[in-house]
């Protein structure tokens, strides 16, 4: 199996509803798996290009994976399994989040906003130090 | 050409799984070698298929994982709960059970 039959499996693994975190689980544990085969082969002397193709028939090809991965219903994702109540509870979901969405930008941007804040505070200072001498100057000129 | 399993082996992996990590803590290519092994190459399995019978076993609880890094890369090390213990007993319970029914079914055919 090539990396490109390994994205393939994933992208179908994803799009049949199985959860992400058992996907990547999957992904992980097979490509060590045909890297133990390949390993395998290769130590009794056979040719790496054999050895990968030998390791890709014991693997298994997408088909079969696919389908060993699909018999596990309990695999997919709440959201598969459960669509209609998905639809009313992420959207809830993100209402509630929204007020929080500043607190969380603001604790992620901390020095960037200490930063400005600083600068802010300066610039009034600033300001307010040349109105003071601008009036000093009037008043007492 | 290897012999493909005959369609009656459905929950046969899951109690070898069960069997083989009551002993020691293995990952899917060591168990799928252990399976071999013990069986005689009796029976096989399509390697990859072994992995959501082992994370279907995990999410019911039979099964516990851990992640471990060996030689820079990280393999993932099953081994059985009490829960998975509870379930292997029944499970060998049930197959000694069918297969002594078995075994007495073909050996006198008559009394069938």
């Amino acid at each position: 199996m090539r990396r490109r039959d390994f994205r393939e499996l994933e992208a179908r693994l994803l799009r049949n509803g199985i959860a992400p975190r058992h996907v990547k689980r999957t992904l992980v544990e097979l490509e060590d798996h045909y890297r133990d085969l390949v390993q395998e082969a290769t130590d009794t002397g056979v040719p790496v290009e054999d050895a990968r193709a030998r390791a890709a028939a014991r693997l298994g090809d997408i088909d079969s994976l696919m389908a060993g991965i699909l018999s596990c219903p309990e695999l997919r994702s709440w959201a598969y399994r459960h669509p209609r109540l998905a639809l009313f509870v992420y959207p809830l979901a993100c209402l509630l989040a929204l007020p929080a969405m500043p607190v969380i930008a603001g604790v992620d941007r901390a020095p960037e906003l200490a930063r400005w804040g600083a600068s802010f505070l300066l610039a009034g200072l600033f300001t307010a130090s040349m109105l003071l001498v601008l009036q000093l100057a009037i008043v007492f000129g | 050409m290897a012999q493909s399993n005959p369609p009656f082996m459905s929950g046969v992996p899951e109690l070898l799984l069960l069997r083989l990590l009551d002993q020691q803590e293995m990952y899917g290519y060591e168990l799928v070698r252990s399976i071999r092994k013990v069986t005689g190459e009796a029976i096989s399995l399509g390697e990859g298929v072994i992995y959501p019978v082992l994370h279907s076993l995990e999410r019911n609880g039979s099964l516990k994982s851990r992640r471990k890094a060996v030689s820079g890369r990280t393999r993932v090390y099953y081994s059985l709960t009490r829960k998975g213990r509870d379930r292997l007993g029944k499970l060998q319970n049930d197959w000694l059970r069918i297969q002594g029914g078995i075994t007495t079914a073909l050996e006198n055919p008559s009394h069938a």
